[in-house]
């Protein structure tokens, strides 16, 4: 049944299916909708006032964006799609501590207006 | 026929090393901080209360993190997992921060409801009191003009206006209570004084009971002529110490 010439053959289309596998693994499409995303909420993440409230936050990612592209405009969709998935995660961090921040401060203006209020109603 | 043995043996080789190579993954430090990070935010009430959703989203993002075939994919999704943690806390945190400013601007307004109740009371409390102040000024100089018959516990007609006056106050203000103090000038023995004192304040007594007040808010007590606000000496002296004087309580 299995002569020796089959076999081979069978062994050499194996290979190449597991090289084959292996390129297409890094042979992702260039993720332009995750960058895309990531470079929409770190604008909201300023919009909101997050250089105020999260300046590191906001930093970290822009610098994740940049890096982001940079890698994509080189071919590395892997990492392009990485570090533009991080780069949303962290401006998503900046704009919840910055409504953190904010919401602390009202909260801090409210206490004073209380106490001021107690001290002249007595 | 060698060359294939040899190939044979190689195919579970490499099998074997892919497998070996995946398990091989090591956690990297950075995940490990993040499941703890994730561990403390997710017994935390208020997280659990106000970041379900923030939560839940960085619990996927570590379970993928496990599963994840490569060090750079678990690397990078321990990071976006961590970060999604900080988010729910920051979430949370603003979540109560606001419900906070709620309640203390609740307690705000409560507060100057009760002051502004506490100062209207006040000034009802004071108008009252000066308007009970004033009828009962009223009631006192009516009965000034209250005059006996000589001797007697009798009125003089016309003189009885305060009488009145006061049965309608203690009508109109139920809890209030009135001593009726008896009075002579010196003229008789100081014993017959005493009696007509009492007698007087009686009558006056029995005349408001008859109009109506409770018998239980007002007191007749006679003095007799040991309380003189005049010289008994003159006229107009004597018909001073002739009197009911009334006092509230």
């Amino acid at each position: 049944m299995f002569t020796k010439k089959n076999t081979t053959t069978i062994i050499k289309a194996a290979a190449l299916g597991v090289v084959v596998s292996a390129l297409s693994a890094c042979g992702i499409a260039p993720p332009k909708t995750e960058v895309a995303y990531a470079e929409a909420t770190l604008q909201s993440a300023r919009n909101i006032g997050a250089n105020e409230y999260a300046a590191v936050e906001l930093e970290r990612a822009k610098n994740k964006l940049q890096s982001a592209k940079k890698e994509m405009k080189e071919g590395n969709n892997e990492a392009a799609l990485r570090l533009a998935k991080e780069s949303t995660a962290e401006a998503s961090l900046a704009q919840a501590k910055t409504e953190a921040g904010k919401a602390s401060a009202t909260e801090k203006q409210m206490q004073e207006s209380l106490q001021m209020l107690k001290t002249q109603l007595k | 026929m060698k060359t294939l043995t040899v190939k044979k043996l190689l195919i579970p080789a490499v099998i074997t090393t892919l497998v070996v190579g995946c398990a091989e993954i090591q956690t990297p430090q950075s995940l490990l901080n993040a499941q703890q990070a994730y561990k403390v935010a997710a017994s935390n009430p208020a997280i659990q209360k106000y970041a379900t959703d923030q939560l839940t989203e960085a619990n996927k993002t570590l379970l993928n993190a496990v599963a994840a075939e490569s060090v750079e994919d678990m690397s990078s999704l321990a990071y976006i997992g961590n970060a999604q943690v900080e988010t729910a806390v920051n979430v949370a945190a603003a979540e109560q921060s606001k419900q906070n400013s709620i309640d203390l601007i609740q307690k705000k307004e409560q507060m100057i409801t009760d002051s502004i109740n506490s100062k209207k009371e006040n000034a009802q409390n004071q108008l009252l009191k000066m308007q009970l102040n004033e009828a009962e000024r009223e009631i006192i100089l009516a009965f000034g003009n209250i005059e006996f018959v000589t001797g007697t516990a009798d009125l003089v007609p016309g003189a009885a206006s305060g009488i009145d006056l006061l049965a309608t106050y203690m009508e109109k203000n139920p809890g209030k209570k009135v001593t009726l103090e008896g009075h002579t000038d010196s003229t008789g023995s100081a014993k017959l004084n005493k009696d007509l004192s009492q007698k007087r304040a009686d009558f006056i007594r029995d005349v408001l009971i008859s109009k109506g007040v409770s018998a239980d808010s007002v007191t007749a007590i006679g003095y007799g002529q040991s309380q003189p606000v005049a010289s008994n000496s003159s006229q107009s002296g004597r018909q001073k110490n002739r009197r009911i004087d009334i006092k509230f309580n």
